[in-house]
């Protein structure tokens, strides 16, 4: 039985997502201990790392929902 | 993280009981409802292998964040300020751990049935010593951390109630409501316990948030605290906070992913798609969690300045208390929430004890000491060991041995061990079985022997360097030893299913 199966883990482009938003969930790339300025009473950098984790949480999410397919839920149907 | 609570006292103690008596009523619902809970190994361990997308998603939610997310995470916020920001992307690598191994792992438990971590291991290496020593290590690391969810339960109840109820019968009250809610349904009721107690903890901490806003001053107080203070917690970290910050996301993503109860908790998903979506919510759930603690941590810094470490761990205890103070509301809803952080701590407790019965049951007694035994009897005696086991540990939580301590104190050094046979085992068909065995062994002595002399080189934490030599044996053994033919094709019938 052919079946089209799909592993994140055999993806280059889902490693190369991974490697540049982990880069980006580090805040190496600011000034040390800079803070200014201030948005809402949070310093820009750190407003900087949420964005980066958010796109991280919306990476993980097209991952899932279009570079995993095992096919495991036919498997049980037969 | 004893935490005092003096103003609520019999308040408390009303939440705790109508608490234990849902988690109960959960667990008789469970047995009523799938009354052959108790016959089948997949039916009590893994809830017939059938839990949908939210219940799912409870359960990974309310095992991976625990008590301590939300007792603990806000005095560290205090003291390091912005550098603890970490807390929110650690949680997403988590996920993004799992999705380098959950995929196959999971059509793999469909198509053998796999039940625990260790079966896995068992049905790759086929070797006995593997896995015996693999169950050793996981039911050692479980135990150990379901000792530290004891203790807590124990502080966590006479804080809650200002010492009414003392720490003992605390303990004594929640293992017992534990236990009998866990054998009465097995995997269904944790998950479903789980939703409840996964529900209890959100609302605890949004309306802590909500009221630090409104009554203990904004983020910008805050920042305006800590730029004349103290502006290195306002500053984007240095040197050594970047190596932390690099080590915690290392850490705890591949940690906390492989833990042997978050791990067995893929092979109850009821398909695939329902694991899909539970990954993707829980994706998401670090802003809601880990950053709404942070915060209230963060406003801890203006409304509380100026604790000692030791007092900053008793910060959200003292915000609970400044709220509670304010109106009715708020006074039950901080008795909510401390209702709501002993939950998630028994909520974690229940997933890791009903992994370590699973692994007595199915690894040790059914797969090495009785293997005709029926079901029945494997879960029996499982359960069994399970209080035994939860018995010994509540000695310790009580009479903590003066000299040998430190041996309760490894977990997720000996755990990370098991990743490599779990997860290069996974893709490599090479990696050799002695190779296994002796990196898995190797890693867990320098960790344990790195942790009781307190030896940390360049700053890395122990489990890592055991983790090192192990993986370094491990790929250089199998790269060293030659594959039998037959060894080839077993390995590839197991691992090369997609081919």
């Amino acid at each position: 039985m052919k079946k089209n199966i799909s592993e994140p883990v055999k993806k280059p482009l889902v490693w190369i997502g991974f490697i540049i938003l982990f880069a980006l969930i580090n805040p190496w790339y600011f000034p040390a201990g800079s803070w200014s300025p201030l948005l809402f009473g949070i310093p820009y950098w750190a407003l900087i790392i949420l964005v980066a984790s958010l796109s991280l949480s919306i990476f993980i999410t097209w991952v899932v929902m279009t570079q995993w397919e095992t096919g495991a839920d036919e498997d049980e149907e037969l | 993280m004893e935490v005092q609570l003096a103003f609520s006292g019999w308040s408390g103690i009303l939440v705790l009981m109508l608490y234990g008596g849902l988690m109960l009523a959960v667990g008789v619902y469970a047995f009523l409802r799938n009354r052959g809970v108790r016959e089948s190994l997949d039916e009590y361990y893994l809830g017939g292998r059938g839990l949908g997308a939210m219940v799912l998603f409870f359960t990974f939610f309310a095992t991976q964040y625990s008590g301590n997310t939300v007792v603990g995470y806000p005095p560290t916020a205090y003291r390091l300020g912005y550098q603890y920001l970490v807390s929110v992307p650690f949680f997403i690598m988590i996920i993004m751990v799992y999705l380098l191994f959950a995929p196959r792992l999971y059509a793999l438990g469909r198509r053998f049935n796999l039940l625990t971590p260790v079966d896995w291991i068992d049905l790759r290496f086929r070797s006995k010593k593997v896995t015996i020593l693999a169950a050793i290590l996981m039911l050692y690391g479980l135990g150990n951390y379901l000792l530290e969810q004891f203790v807590a339960i124990g502080q966590g109840v006479s804080g809650l109630t200002g010492g009414t109820i003392p720490y003992q019968v605390g303990v004594v009250f929640f293992i017992v409501i534990m236990v009998a809610y866990s054998w009465l349904g097995g995997m269904r009721s944790v998950a479903y316990t789980d939703t409840i107690q996964g529900v209890a903890l959100l609302f605890g901490v949004f309306t802590l948030l909500i009221g630090s806003l409104i009554y203990l001053g904004g983020l910008p107080t805050a920042a305006d605290t800590m730029i004349a203070e103290a502006p290195q917690k306002l500053g984007a970290p240095t040197g050594g906070g970047l190596t932390t910050w690099f080590c915690l996301l290392v850490l705890v993503g591949i940690g906390a992913a492989i833990y042997p109860h978050a791990f067995q908790r893929i092979f109850a998903a009821r398909s695939e798609r329902t694991l899909k979506r539970s990954f993707i919510r829980m994706a998401y759930m670090p802003f809601l969690t880990a950053g709404v603690v942070f915060m209230v941590g963060i406003i801890g810094i203006s409304a509380f300045p100026d604790l000692t470490t030791a007092e900053s761990e008793q910060l959200v205890g003292m915000m609970a208390n400044a709220l509670a103070n304010q109106n009715a509301f708020f006074y039950w809803a901080m008795v909510l929430l401390f209702g709501g952080v002993i939950a998630a701590i028994v909520s974690t407790a229940d997933s890791v004890l009903l992994t370590f019965s699973s692994i007595i049951s199915n690894d040790l007694y059914g797969r090495y000491i009785a293997p005709n035994a029926d079901e029945s009897r494997k879960i029996l005696v499982g359960k069994l060991v399970g209080v035994a086991a939860v018995v010994v540990l509540v000695l310790i939580a009580w009479y903590p041995p003066g000299t040998l301590y430190q041996i309760f104190v490894l977990k997720f050094e000996v755990l990370i061990q098991t990743a490599p046979a779990l997860i290069l085992g996974l893709y490599w068909s090479r990696l050799n079985t002695q190779a296994v065995f002796v990196g898995m062994l190797a890693g867990t002595v320098l960790a344990a022997a790195f942790t009781f002399a307190g030896y940390r080189p360049l700053g890395v934490y122990s489990g890592l360097w055991g983790l090192l030599l192990n993986l370094v044996v491990c790929v250089g053994g199998s790269l060293m030893s030659q594959m039998t033919e037959t060894h080839r094709q077993r390995t590839l019938e197991v691992i090369g299913w997609q081919r």
